[in-house]
């Protein structure tokens, strides 16, 4: 599960539906969840948690998308499965992992050192408490 | 308006040796609180005092305005109001009707009021079986007698002692439902001991968690049973029975109660587990689907 520390810096909310915006480094996130503890208040350092199958990657993106989350990243490794490969990214915000099919990865014939930018649904997102003040 | 206001001491053997049961807590008028916490925690003897079937060491207990104990250790209580002179409805986990009594019988026992009778009857979906006598009753339909006999003297307050916890999930959840009906139409203030965090959410607004004779918890079932440590809605406790490398994956199969379910994981998560480990399976309230269940379809929890 990927984690990268974070900052809130706001939180919106429609009744129990909240959506928080967060720094991580230079990089931003949004986050869109339903009811929020007590502890989740603006400056909190909160963990951003996300599974390594719900990011997509891009490369020469141009045009518009509705997803919320694009992270600047370059690829570290690539363990490659025969279906599916599993690839360490850095971004602005840490190291996390991306889970894409092989095909994609040949397709777009990704290799370490590439440039590519990873796309996170911010419903796909979740938050934890860190321990760490 | 506070409908009971318990002050309630009592030293009581337990199994690593005495402890102290002590239960300073105030219930408001009309609610289901739930008492709950492990076994052997206080919670039984709690509802057996303020019904009267256990005399406290000491203390204080008003209830609707009116004092139903007071005593210091060590002395005659100065008040001590018999079982029956205290306006409280008792059911335990056992039945215990008259097995030669009919149904109506078993109500009139309780009190002579026939319309009561008929009209709990009636809301307890007994009409039909009024004059069967309990041996020849379900145990679902033998825990709707005991609740409509408790009901019969009008209580303010209604014990339950793990009243459904022998009951099957299909006639657990009608009796839910009979119970939150007996709670509005009475008005009468509920009181179940239970272990079931769905029977908590679903009946209770508040909970008392009982450690040791300790109230530890006084808290919304919400915020006590859904999941904190993680913005997660959807999370469920289970053991993980088997991991296995699949392809560039990983797989955890996971017991959550009777089901079984495949969590894809990844190699963190998969380096920290082994087969054994408790585990909190959970995803966003965004991602899982509702499909109405199928009731002929084959039920793995009826095995």
């Amino acid at each position: 599960m990927n984690r990268i520390r974070a900052t809130v810096n706001r939180i919106d909310y429609n009744g129990n539906l909240h959506r928080l915006v967060l720094s991580a480094g230079s990089q931003s996130f949004t986050v869109i969840t339903l009811e929020l503890g007590d502890e989740y208040t603006v400056g909190a350092l909160v963990d951003i948690r996300f599974k390594p199958a719900h990011v997509a990657l891009a490369k020469n993106i141009t045009g518009e998308i509705s997803i919320a989350n694009r992270l600047d990243a370059t690829v570290l490794e690539l363990h490659k499965g025969k279906i599916l490969v599993e690839m360490l990214l850095q971004g602005a915000g840490g190291k996390f992992y991306a889970l894409t099919t092989t095909e994609a990865v040949e397709r777009m014939r990704i290799v370490p050192g590439d440039a590519v930018v990873a796309l996170l649904k911010a419903s796909d997102l979740y938050l934890s408490k860190t321990d760490e003040a | 308006m506070d409908m009971v206001v318990s002050l309630l001491k009592k030293t009581l053997a337990g199994a690593e040796g005495e402890f102290l049961l002590e239960t300073d807590v105030k219930i408001a008028c009309g609610g289901i609180t739930a008492i709950a916490g492990t076994s052997g925690s206080g919670k039984t003897t709690f509802l057996r005092m303020l019904a009267g079937l256990t005399t406290p060491d000491e203390g204080f207990l008003e209830v609707d305005g009116e004092v139903w104990f007071r005593g210091e250790r060590g002395k005659t209580p100065r008040v001590n109001l018999k079982p029956q002179q205290r306006k409280v409805g008792v059911v335990f986990q056992g039945y215990a009707l008259f097995p030669h009594m009919s149904v109506l019988g078993n109500l009139l026992y309780a009190s002579r009021d026939r319309d009561m009778a008929e009209k709990l009857l009636s809301m307890i979906g007994l009409q039909q079986l009024r004059h069967v006598k309990p041996p020849n009753l379900s145990g679902g339909q033998k825990q709707r007698v005991a609740l409509a006999r408790a009901l019969m003297q009008q209580p303010r307050i209604l014990l339950l002692d793990e009243p459904l916890s022998a009951l099957d999930e299909t006639i657990k959840a009608l009796l839910q439902d009979e119970l939150l009906k007996v709670n509005r139409e009475f008005g009468v203030t509920i009181l179940i001991v239970t272990h079931d965090s769905s029977e908590i959410y679903k009946l209770c607004d508040r909970v008392l968690l009982f450690e040791k004779g300790r109230i530890i918890a006084d808290t919304s079932p919400r915020k006590l049973l859904v999941e904190h440590a993680t913005t997660q809605k959807f999370a469920f406790r289970g053991e993980v029975l088997e991991l296995r490398a699949v392809d560039a994956v990983h797989v955890a199969v996971v017991a959550i109660g009777n089901n079984l379910v495949e969590v894809v994981i990844d190699k963190d998560e998969k380096e920290n587990l082994n087969a054994g480990d408790s585990v909190m399976v959970g995803t966003k309230a965004f991602s899982p689907t509702v499909r109405k269940f199928e009731k002929q379809a084959f039920d793995v929890s009826k095995l």
